[in-house]
């Protein structure tokens, strides 16, 4: 025997009596669908943003191909005094084509809650990650609803080129700037007053992050805009004249604009659609190590597919042409064919191909989402399990090598112009007659080494007598150094033994690298060839 | 397709149907050959359901005595540990299945059973869709595969079967006993008993399966109940005046059923609890809180429970621990999912999501470093050892939020393809984590040589009695096992033979028993055993030539292990050691006797009534 409202729930949901069948207040609209208000969804969207930064969460430091360069810009600009107009000394590429001030501005503000810097840098990403996100929840919530941004956003925030440009390019300007993209739409397609604040702001902010990929990516919003038919709110242009003053004026100063990337990844066609996730700077798929992530997505594309076969009008042609031919032409730009520009002009501006196919990424899922948003509203939780599925298919992204080596304010060494960095040395074991102290070397490219060099370590005495020596590759042969990618920290251990003939103690040790083929050791930065060691042991 | 279009409703084993398809992925790597002896408490399982055996071959019903553990001086083990999973394994082993694969076993029935208690338990809020994700979810999450693969612990594995179970049983108590039907319905209260009687059941299950998580989950269940008792309490209001006292015993009949419950559960289970509880102050537990089980590097970082990793090491101090404490991909996903829909939740969903989600809060802060003090203040250290244990908790509130997200599903043919598609969803994040470690067991096969090497290199089988001051690297039984003589007497034969006052002879032995003939020239004589003491060990002295009980003897607990000596009359005689059920195990086995009785008179009642009732 049931009460009428159990009676009433039977009906309701078909699956019988129970106690959470009482019947409570019907909103449901669009049966099947998750009604998220606006106000839950962005809170939500910042919570399933905690996978992506998890891994900034680690007490450490990650391995991008930058290293720790960006922590190490971070210490010479609080010791040069926090100088507003700057850039980053450890940055490979110039004030043009890479990191901005901005970043290390936030980075710094941070330090003041009393983060060290490997921390501060992370907050930088973290920022950029979270930036993205909700610029483009907020984009998309114009013309969609709020579970379906939710979802697109997600598929944005969780694509290869946003979560690469943070955990394997290490971009710290690149990827503020990225995640300011969508921003840059809010302020073309905003409101007046406040869009002309919000513009030169944000036009200042995306300059001051990376110049360069600001400049582009003003270009190509700017004729998506046009595309959709609207007149494009040009405000932030204020903002990029005012951080190209910012910039360039002591840039020209100081006589560096640019900076050529020192190795640029090109795109292979196989990797635009390839589903893996690597490190190696090449793009070879026979090369040694998995390369970079290159690829618009499986996802967006995946998306761009479903959104073709819903079968676009006339109109929604021509709504794709503008964009189509925008990543198009953003894709072969990224391709090693167009390498001569790269040496012409665009390396002048971008730090490498990868900075392009994010931005073809971006212009992909926004016009997929826009294309394919309305349909995702439907029943049976599409635009959530579109929302999942962006995360899962992250996982491999967000396994991210760490280290709990913490870096010093600059590196102990730096050899060949700064292509290989003593990051930190540690003796273990006394120095002293007739012992094997162990000396624990740990070594970061700047980017990658095409030749095998010997580690040398000696043992000399206060006349500069040698009573130990070790000379071999890396981590005893295991890691030779043509394998080592930018920025991955290598172990390199080196048992030396101290000759029992020798002084008691009194001892100094003395390391380098030089190439076994030729016997010509590497410089380092003061001209010298070995870089004798301060230990307190 | 339209998810929500009304069609006619998709029959109810349809579902259970689809959830045990979509399960068996979970029980995969269980049905490889070999077994994954390289997870962390792999070789235990195995060796406990090892060593129950033997005391059930040995005619014990209820073993309490492990009697070669700790290299053969032996230990309470079953006296302190659930002993459900045990049975179950013994169960299937007596059925013909070795030892080994009668554990397999158990993991895969305890996964999908797990799966089956969340459904049902979910199914008391909702459709058939959502509870079969929720089941998912559950099974699903990456702490449960944990247990099962990297972890390997039977009972807490068989545990997790019966968190849900036991809200369902306390879930279905309020839905069946406290439902509208009139108070003056004839006979209406013994038809109760039945819903008090499962939900006795599932609370003993899990106190008999693993009493850490039965007290870290206890707390949660009280909660839950109040939770029901309010909604139950609030519903009934009555329409005319509201005394105090009216409201009181409102109060008194809104929680009698789920008070009888958990009375009648834990009477149930207190064959097991009360001695655990009560003597636990004999067996040494410093050995599991110090060193490698110091609780505070323990802790998990707050970004280890987003981090999407795997592993099958160990966990470590500090942030690079070998194994994953992620809360889930999907179980988080689907939970915010289910916290959007909160608007579409009925008043008894909210109230429980709201609920679960407290306590998903409160467990995730008491795993975090920050919770140390609370750890200090409340002395969880000695329920949970490891704070991430707690994980167990998070994996169901987490369910239960997620499903909250399908609630609005029909059971209709459209949503059945839909729910299949979702749990591949479900399934999908953890599919990489659907592995074990299968190799060759690197003690050998199943035995007592095994035992004794994998005690050897694994510390924590090293369990002692509080009279236990240096815990033992190695014994003289196990050098006698390992050379391949069989252990027929404990007896220290060459301490009796130190003088020529004491001549002993052992005549039979158990695992729990030997039989000892002695001749002593004077009353300073005794005979001492290779055996840990605690009590229960008791000494008769027979008559040589009838058998005949003559006396008891003293039993002392001597030297650094704390080995058993007795202290033995002279002349000739016959010693009888035997490990015996003291007052406390005593009450406690009458206790689950009287509860058994009065459940089945209650069961036996509510049979009759409906019989009635049917007439």
């Amino acid at each position: 025997m049931l009460h009428s409202a159990e009676k009433r729930s039977v009906q309701h949901d078909g699956c019988g009596p129970g106690i959470g069948t009482e019947t409570g207040p019907q909103v449901e609209t669009h049966p099947g669908r998750v009604p998220a208000s606006n106000r839950a969804a962005l809170p939500a969207l910042l919570i399933l943003c905690a996978f992506a930064l998890a891994p900034l969460g680690y007490p450490g430091y990650f391995q991008p191909h930058s290293g720790f360069a960006p922590v190490y810009s971070l210490y010479a600009w609080e010791a040069a005094g926090r100088p507003l107009a700057w850039s980053p000394p450890y940055s490979q590429t110039g004030p043009l084509n890479g990191d901005g001030a901005l970043p290390y501005f936030l980075a710094g503000a941070s330090r003041y809650a009393g983060l060290d810097g490997p921390a501060a840098v992370k907050v930088g990403f973290g920022l950029s990650l979270l930036l993205g996100a909700t610029g483009f929840y907020l984009v998309l919530r114009r013309s969609l609803t709020p579970a379906v941004s939710l979802a697109l956003a997600l598929v944005w925030a969780y694509s290869p080129m946003v979560l690469g440009a943070v955990y394997v390019r290490g971009a710290l300007g690149g990827s503020l700037a990225l995640g300011l993209l969508p921003w840059l739409i809010l302020t073309m397609t905003g409101r007046r007053v406040i869009g002309a604040i919000a513009g030169v702001l944000i036009g200042l902010a995306m300059g001051v992050s990376h110049l360069g990929f600001s400049l582009v990516a003003a270009l190509v919003v700017g004729a998506m805009v046009v595309a959709r038919g609207r007149r494009p709110a040009l405000w932030f242009l204020g903002g990029l004249a005012a951080a190209v003053v910012w910039t360039v004026v002591p840039a020209l100063r100081q006589g560096s604009l640019y900076s050529l990337a020192p190795f640029l990844q090109f795109a292979y066609p196989y990797q635009l659609v390839a589903y893996h996730w690597g490190y190696a700077v090449h793009s070879l798929p026979w090369g040694p190590g998995v390369p970079a992530p290159l690829t618009l997505g499986v996802l967006p594309l995946g998306l761009v597919a479903a959104s073709l076969t819903v079968g676009p009008g006339a109109e929604r042609r021509r709504a794709w042409l503008i964009p189509a031919a925008l990543i198009i032409a953003l894709v072969l730009l990224a391709t090693p064919p167009a390498e001569p520009l790269w040496r012409l002009g665009l390396g002048a501006i971008l730090e490498g191909p990868w900075q392009l196919i994010a931005l073809a990424t971006f212009v992909l899922v926004w016009v997929m989402s826009l294309s394919i948003g309305p349909r995702l509203a439907g029943p049976g939780h599409r635009a959530a399990a579109v929302g999942l599925l962006a995360l899962i298919l992250a996982i491999p992204a967000l396994d991210v090598p760490v280290t709990a080596v913490a870096p010093a304010a600059t590196p102990l060494a730096s050899f060949d112009g700064g292509r290989i960095l003593l990051v930190r040395a540690e003796l273990h074991g006394p120095l002293r007659h007739g012992a094997t102290p162990h000396l624990r070397l740990y070594w970061q490219a700047t980017q990658p080494l095409t030749r095998d060099y010997t580690v040398f370590v000696h043992v000399l005495d206060a006349d500069g007598r040698k009573w130990g020596q070790r000379d071999s590759w890396p981590a005893d042969g295991d890691a030779p150094t043509s394998t080592w990618r930018p920025g991955e920290l290598v172990t390199d251990d080196h048992p030396v033994y101290v000759d029992v003939e020798g002084p008691r103690e009194g001892y100094r040790i003395a390391l380098g690298l030089y190439d076994l083929e030729t016997g010509e050791r590497l410089p380092l930065a003061d001209g010298t060839t070995a870089l004798e060691l301060r230990l307190d042991r | 397709m339209t998810g929500n279009t009304p069609t006619k409703p998709v029959p109810g084993w349809t579902w259970v149907a689809l959830l045990l398809a979509l399960s068996l992925f979970a029980i995969g790597p269980l049905l490889l050959p070999g077994y994954h002896w390289g997870a962390q408490d792999a070789r235990h399982s195995v060796y406990f359901l090892f060593e129950f055996d033997r005391a059930i071959s040995d005619g014990v019903l209820y073993p309490r005595w492990a009697p070669d553990f700790t290299f053969g001086y032996g230990y309470p083990f079953f006296n302190i540990y659930g002993p459900l999973s045990s049975y179950a394994g013994e169960a299937l082993h007596l059925l013909g299945l070795d030892l080994v694969t009668a554990v397999k076993a158990v993991f895969a029935l305890a996964a999908i059973g797990s799966a089956l208690a969340m459904y049902l338990w979910l199914r008391l809020y909702t459709g058939p869709p959502a509870a079969t994700l929720g089941a998912l979810l559950y099974l699903y999450a990456p702490y449960h595969l944990a247990d099962l693969y990297v972890r390997a612990s039977l009972a807490e594995v068989v545990a997790l079967a019966f968190l849900p179970l036991c809200l369902w049983g306390f879930g279905r108590l309020y839905r069946d006993t406290l439902s509208s039907v009139p108070q003056q319905t004839p006979g209406r209260a013994w038809g109760s008993l039945v819903p008090i009687v499962v939900a006795a059941g599932t609370y003993a299950g899990l106190m008999l399966s693993s009493n850490l998580l039965a007290l870290l989950f206890s707390p949660i269940l009280g909660g839950y109940i109040l939770v029901l008792a309010w909604s139950r309490f609030t519903a009934e209001r009555p329409t005319g005046p509201r005394s105090r006292i009216g409201k009181l015993g409102r109060a008194v009949r809104v929680l009698t059923p789920a008070a009888l419950g958990v009375f009648l559960g834990l009477g149930l289970s207190a064959i097991f609890w009360v001695p655990a509880f009560l003597e636990h102050q004999y067996v040494r537990t410093d050995q599991w809180v110090g060193g490698y089980y110091e609780y505070r590097n323990h802790f998990v970082s707050l970004f280890q429970l987003f981090r999407l990793d795997w592993g099958f090491g160990a966990s470590l101090a500090g942030p690079d621990d070998g194994m994953s404490f992620q809360l889930g991909l999907a179980p988080v996903f689907l939970t915010v999912m289910g916290l959007l829909s909160w608007r579409r939740l009925s008043p008894a969903w909210r109230r429980g999501a709201g609920y679960f989600l407290a306590i998903t809060a409160g467990v995730v802060f008491l795993m975090l470093p920050l919770s140390e003090p609370v750890w200090e203040a409340l002395g969880l250290v000695s329920f949970a050892q490891f704070p991430w244990r707690l994980l167990a908790l998070t994996i169901l509130s987490l369910a239960f939020l997620g499903a909250a997200a399908f609630s609005g599903w029909r059971p209709s043919r459209a949503n059945l393809a839909l729910t299949a598609l979702w749990g591949l969803l479900v399934l999908l994040p953890v599919y990489p984590y659907l592995r074990s470690e299968v190799r060759p067991p690197a003690e050998g096969p199943v035995s007592l040589q095994g035992l004794m090497r994998f005690q050897q290199s694994a510390d924590e089988m090293t369990g002692s009695t509080a009279w236990v001051e240096r815990i033992p690297r190695w014994s003289p039984l196990a050098d006698q096992i390992m050379a391949g003589i069989e252990v027929t007497t404990r007896v220290d034969y060459v301490d009796a033979y130190s003088t020529d006052k004491l001549a002993v002879h052992s005549q039979a032995s158990g695992t729990t028993f030997e039989r000892v003939w002695f001749q002593a020239k004077d009353d300073r004589q005794h005979v001492r055993f290779y055996t840990f003491y605690y009590p229960g060990w008791t000494a008769y002295i027979l008559d040589e030539n009838t058998g005949e009980v003559t006396g008891t003897a003293e039993i002392v607990p001597e030297g650094e292990l704390g080995r058993i000596s007795v202290a033995v009359p002279p002349g000739r005689h016959v010693l009888l050691l035997t490990f015996q059920d003291t007052p406390i195990r005593q009450a406690a086995t009458g206790i689950t006797l009287l509860s058994a009785v009065l459940s089945l008179v209650g069961l036996a009642a509510a049979a009759a009534f409906r019989r009635r009732r049917a007439r």
